[in-house]
């Protein structure tokens, strides 16, 4: 029997709508039903696994690093890789190359893999059912 | 029967291009098609009673299903008292399971 699999495309840059957190929480709940997922991360997306981002503290509110635990999508991206892995269910991430050199964002977190629009066609291809989030 | 899912994230009130997907619900449902929208971000604002009655009470009159995703109505203060009759409280694993069987599927 075949596997289900769904593909997500993202076109949104983190920390700015929340799309991106839709996105991840629609991941999220797809691996743990046992789905595979491929996600094809375009124009802004592909910053969402950039492993150089950093929590920040909060001076305004008087917290350190450590207190303002702010969070990263990277780190969320990675805690999904994860997941996948302990459930046995394959999460495809790849980030458009194009999109990756105009930003400057060549250094993903570990598991997320450079690709090409004609990934985002073989995933659609291979795909139970593909849902893009637009910008807007 | 394709079974179309719409998957409303924008506050109807926003403007005319907001309220676009209820239009096309509403089409559709009138073409015969099955038709399930699926509230989430700000377009939870619609299932709020004593408002949100124009854009849903119509739609869910012709048979479509409306779910409400549950975090993003706690995130703006919305309770299930407070919701438009016949809107489903329903957690973002129920919008996978429709993904998951391949009906076709528009964000708003």
């Amino acid at each position: 029997m075949s596997r289900t699999v769904l593909t997500l495309v993202l076109n949104d840059p983190p920390y700015e709508s929340a799309r991106s957190t839709t996105a991840l929480r629609i991941v999220d709940a797809a691996i743990r039903r046992g789905v595979d997922v491929n996600v094809f991360a375009y124009e802004g997306a592909v910053s969402l696994s950039f492993a150089r981002q950093a929590p920040h503290a909060n001076a305004v509110h008087g917290r350190d690093v450590q207190a303002e635990d702010h969070p990263t999508t990277k780190t969320w991206i990675a805690a999904l890789l994860a997941l996948a892995r302990e459930r046995a269910v394959k999460l495809d991430w790849v980030n458009c190359g194009p999109c990756i050199d105009e930003r400057g964002v060549d250094d993903s977190v570990l598991g997320v893999r450079r690709g090409s629009p004609s990934d985002l066609w073989s995933f659609a291809n291979g795909s139970t059912n593909t849902l893009v989030i637009p910008t807007r | 029967m394709a079974g179309y899912v719409l998957i409303a994230a924008r506050d109807p009130w926003e403007g005319g291009d907001s309220q676009q997907v209820f239009e096309l619900a509403g089409s559709l449902a009138a073409a015969r098609d099955e038709v399930t929208i699926y509230l989430t971000e700000n377009g939870v604002l619609a299932a709020r009673a004593d408002g949100g009655e124009r854009f849903l009470t119509p739609l869910l009159a012709a048979g479509v299903s409306v779910f409400a995703d549950p975090f993003a109505l706690e995130e703006r203060g919305i309770s299930r008292e407070r919701m438009v009759t016949g809107v489903v409280p329903a957690a973002i694993e129920r919008l996978v399971d429709l993904l998951a069987q391949g009906r076709p599927a528009l964000w708003y």
